[in-house]
């Protein structure tokens, strides 16, 4: 039995408020000194940024679908245990998960945690109807416990007192924040779902204001009181694992991640899975390094390669050089973004940026997703990764498509649910590189790493065979 | 008794959709050859007109904040009589009303009227979700009948089967309609309640297009099954309005520029005997003869260049107020007798009858219902009676400070000119923000009449 003093928050639909208003609150709760752990619930990256940076710690993705319930409580309990207080915000809709029975949504991750929900309500055009909207969120699921609603978006003093006395009266529910609409004016939230702002000079003081914002209108005593009420959590410590032999003392292989504000999608859980195995982590930059470092393989995750697409081009040394250690059989895992900058060349508005080119494939940007959801893939075709016959779950966003350049394109993947890259395929695959849209969590598929790591011990062992001298220097 | 197979239209909350898929049923159910009437809750002109248009009749608006609920009862039965449905749009969110207690919803509505509910759910990035707010709907007030959900704005199969399934599993109420996110791209939507029907050209396509994606989408036999599910209900005999034999001639504004008139306004002083003249506001030359004018709201903001270029009948009416004529000039039309309309950098001459100026604004200046009381005398009504009414305006007034300036209403409550002064007067016209619905305030349409009768008579003397 632990405590760990946790809320979740939670709306009714998606583009409620949810990311502002959690943001908010974590930041007006470290601001009285406490250290807050932040999870976001789903795969988002860009939502996790924020959490992350106004909690200053790393934000967790708590993913069901992706990894188990065992596993998702082991991250929790990790994670939060020696935390003052615990956010975690929820995605979509309470009761939204992947059918029509609310598998992994919300509320079924807030069950699993025992962690009390504060409902966020946008009261956007609506009055008493919210009380209905809140009795119904309150009668859906009576394992679910709703401890507090916080109303978004209120017009004004008559709005706020109909709907908070409404929803009191009729659910019995404290209204314990009121944001008003006017509140939001000086706040960029468009962005906050859209670009990966934190990552911008400016993200700091969007968290200190959304946090004046949440201090003044919600009552931080009454959400920690909340969380300071949740159940005792139940978590039988694991035993250990213990670590891989000798991977302190002998060098494991170097790989190689392109971090910077083009590539920024990496779960914390992926990176430690591949240092924990024994890799050293080599990060650069593909916009401002001319030649990749010498490592014994490279992952590139997603990010938004179209947004920097002109820079990326121009770093045009860069490209040659992964191109050169493709050529080479360098093994390069790429997700998404990854993928896009492997590809030949990104088309948008008319234009095309030239890219890598290790795949024979063009990326086209288009309006609307081409992809959006979780993803699941059997691994059909010999690649340097998956064995034949590995199913591998993940999760895909994407405006963009291949256009291939080449017929004879081998894919290391079916697609069994999802869109990947159309036609049911996925994992383009050229020289010792793989690319997807499917973006892995570690948690959840433990073989990403460790094919990885020895893909990139084969590499180095290659490069130790074929320079012996240099290395043993 | 009294029977008619009936629906009410609700949602969760404004903007979902409500008044496209209520247009679209109505157009649907008469090409199936069912003759309807229509009724729009609350005291909205703009959807009133285009519902109007998908029966081919009048839409009424049915508001028991505005007359009393018996009238609205009335109302809604008496215009009905022979038809096969009657169809009810309801605003806002279905149980929001002025009061925590949900005063005047639509929910009550659809009590009083004994309706079915069929509930548009906006299903927008939600879910199973959609089932606890359906579910929450139908437990809030179990007196409220709701028989029927129509999703709107569902992205795919899979979320229509989910949505479906979820609902009809948590709450029992069967989901009737579907109808895609993409077909709803294609359409004006956004304009429906943003722009009258006058300025839409293509509204009779518009009202095609509709018809043809309700057919395709809900099912309309199961809806008309709903509708014959209401139960016989007593209505009071009585008049609906007074009648009377005042034989005065009373001239409307009525064009693009002026358009917001309830029917029931208009009835009520032909039943008491006027004889309404139409006249156009940017095309007519120079008032007929009258005995009274009434100009309603509307959009004078959008006309102002035709207004103001219309400077013979401005002047004709500013020559046939200063003769006495008496005007009833309402929000749209209290501004056409300012001195003048001001838009961004553009300000418009207008009659000038009043000495004030109208600024319009980005934002609505006062929205909702409103209550005056008469504080002095007036052409129209007596000193010490309290008007209820509504408003909806861009626009304020200034120079209210003006010495020639009088006020003869005192705000309690809305917003009015300036939260206090509202209803302003000039010889024997008077101009208010404040919109008033015939059916609940018998006063109005006494009032002009009586006075147009005395103006009659008064120019009869004159002539002799």
């Amino acid at each position: 039995m632990h405590r760990i003093p946790r809320i979740v928050t939670a709306a009714l639909r998606g583009g409620s408020g949810k990311t502002l208003i959690t943001v908010g609150l974590i930041a007006a709760i470290r601001s009285r000194g406490m250290e807050v752990a932040a999870f976001k619930k789903g795969p988002d990256y860009i939502d996790a940024g924020w959490l992350g940076l106004a909690s200053q710690t790393s934000c967790r993705n708590l993913d069901a679908f992706l990894f188990d319930s065992e596993k998702m409580k082991t991250s929790f309990f990790t994670n939060a245990a020696s935390r003052d207080f615990t956010v975690i915000e929820g995605n979509r809709g309470l009761f939204d998960g992947v059918d029509a029975n609310g598998s992994y949504s919300t509320a079924e991750m807030a069950k699993f945690l025992t962690a009390p929900v504060v409902l966020i309500i946008d009261a956007t055009k609506m009055t008493r109807t919210a009380a209905a909207l809140a009795l119904g969120a309150v009668a859906m699921d009576p394992q679910l416990k709703i401890a507090g609603v916080i109303l978004n978006r209120v017009a004004g003093t008559r709005h706020e007192r109909i709907l908070r006395d409404s929803i009191e009266s009729e659910t019995h529910v404290p209204v314990i924040g009121s944001v008003w609409k006017i509140s939001h004016d000086d706040l960029p939230q468009r962005h906050l779902g859209l670009l990966p702002l934190h990552e911008h000079p400016e993200a700091v003081k969007i968290i200190d204001k959304t946090a004046e914002m949440v201090k003044r209108c919600v009552d931080v005593d009454k959400v920690l009181e909340i969380g300071q009420n949740s159940e005792d959590f139940l978590f039988t410590h694991l035993a250990p694992t213990a670590k891989k032999p000798g991977s302190k003392t002998s060098k494991g292989p170097r790989i190689g991640i392109i971090r910077d504000e083009a590539f920024q999608f990496y779960y914390p859980e992926n990176l430690e899975a591949l240092t924990e195995r024994g890799a050293e982590l080599i990060e650069f930059s593909a916009l401002r390094d001319n030649a990749a470092p010498q490592v014994d393989a490279l992952y590139i995750g997603g990010g938004f390669p179209e947004v920097y697409a002109e820079r990326l081009a121009a770093a045009e040394a860069l490209r040659k050089s992964i191109l050169t250690a493709a050529e080479s059989g360098l093994p390069i895992y790429a997700e998404c973004g990854g993928l896009m900058y492997l590809s030949e060349s990104i088309e948008m508005d008319h234009r095309s940026y030239p890219m890598v080119g290790v795949f024979p494939a063009k990326t086209i940007m288009r309006r609307k997703p081409q992809g959006l959801g979780y993803i699941t893939v059997e691994t059909t075709s010999a690649n340097p990764f998956f064995a034949v016959g590995a199913v591998l779950s993940g999760h895909e966003f994407h405006y963009s498509e291949l256009e291939l350049t080449q017929s004879d394109v081998r894919y290391a993947f079916k697609v069994l649910r999802g869109a990947g890259m159309g036609r049911r395929r996925d994992g383009i695959l050229k020289y010792n590189a793989l690319g997807t849209y499917l973006h892995t969590h570690a948690l959840g598929t433990p073989i990403w790493a460790e094919s990885l790591l020895r893909r990139a011990a084969i590499r180095k062992s290659e490069n130790s065979e074929d320079f012996p001298e240099i290395l043993a220097g | 008794m009294i029977n008619i197979p009936r629906l009410t239209i609700a949602a969760l909350r404004g903007g979902a959709g409500k008044t496209f898929i209520t247009l679209g049923i109505a157009a649907a159910l008469k090409r199936k050859g069912l003759a309807l009437s229509i009724f729009k809750k609350g005291p909205d002109y703009i959807d009133s007109g285009w519902l109007g248009k998908a029966v081919d009749g009048e839409c009424r608006n049915l508001d028991s904040y505005l007359s009393p609920p018996e009238k609205v009862k009335q109302s809604f039965f008496i215009n009905s009589s022979g038809k096969d449905l009657a169809l009810i749009e309801g605003n806002r969110g279905l149980y929001d009303g002025v009061d925590v207690a949900g005063a005047f919803s639509t929910a009550e509505l659809a009590k009083l009227l004994g309706t079915p509910v069929v509930l548009i759910v906006d299903a927008t990035k939600m879910t199973r979700t959609a089932a606890a707010m359906v579910l929450g709907c139908s437990l809030l007030d179990t007196e409220v009948n709701i028989q029927a959900v129509i999703l709107n704005r569902v992205a795919g199969a899979r979320h229509d089967r989910i949505l479906r399934e979820s609902i009809e599993s948590a709450t029992s109420i069967p989901v009737v309609g579907s109808i895609a996110k993409l077909t709803m791209d294609n359409f004006p939507q956004r304009h429906l309640g943003l722009l009258p029907l006058f300025e839409h050209t293509a509204a009779e396509r518009f009202l095609l297009e509709a018809a043809n994606i309700i057919e395709s989408s809900v099912d309309l036999d199961k809806l008309q099954a709903i509708s014959a599910s209401a139960s016989p209900t007593s209505v009071k005999h009585s008049e609906l309005m007074p009648s009377g034999k005042y034989d005065v001639t009373v001239g409307i504004l009525k064009d693009s520029a002026f358009q917001f008139y309830y029917p029931e306004n208009l009835e009520a002083l032909t039943r008491l005997g006027a004889k309404l003249i139409i006249l156009n506001s940017l095309t007519g030359e120079s008032l007929p003869e009258l005995d009274a004018l009434y100009i309603g709201g509307g959009f004078p903001e959008t006309h102002a260049h035709g207004l103001a270029e219309n400077k013979h009948l401005r002047d004709s009416i500013l020559r046939a107020a200063k003769s006495g004529l008496p005007i009833y000039a309402e929000c749209g039309g209290l501004m056409y007798l300012s001195r003048s309309l001001q838009i961004d950098e553009n300000t418009y001459p207008m009659v000038g009858l009043f000495p004030i100026d109208t600024i319009l604004e980005r934002k609505p200046q006062g929205h909702g219902y409103i209550h005056v009381d008469v504080t002095r005398e007036n052409p129209f009504y007596p000193v010490g009676s309290r008007i209820i009414g509504h408003e909806f305006h861009y626009s304020y007034v200034t120079g209210l400070n003006d010495p020639a300036a009088e006020y003869v209403f005192e705000v309690k409550r809305g917003h009015g000119m300036d939260g206090v002064l509202e209803g302003i007067a000039a010889y024997n016209a008077l101009g208010t923000y404040l919109h008033v619905l015939a059916l609940g305030s018998p006063l109005w349409a006494q009032g002009i009449v009586q006075r147009a009768a005395e103006f009659a008579k008064w120019k009869r003397v004159q002539d002799r």
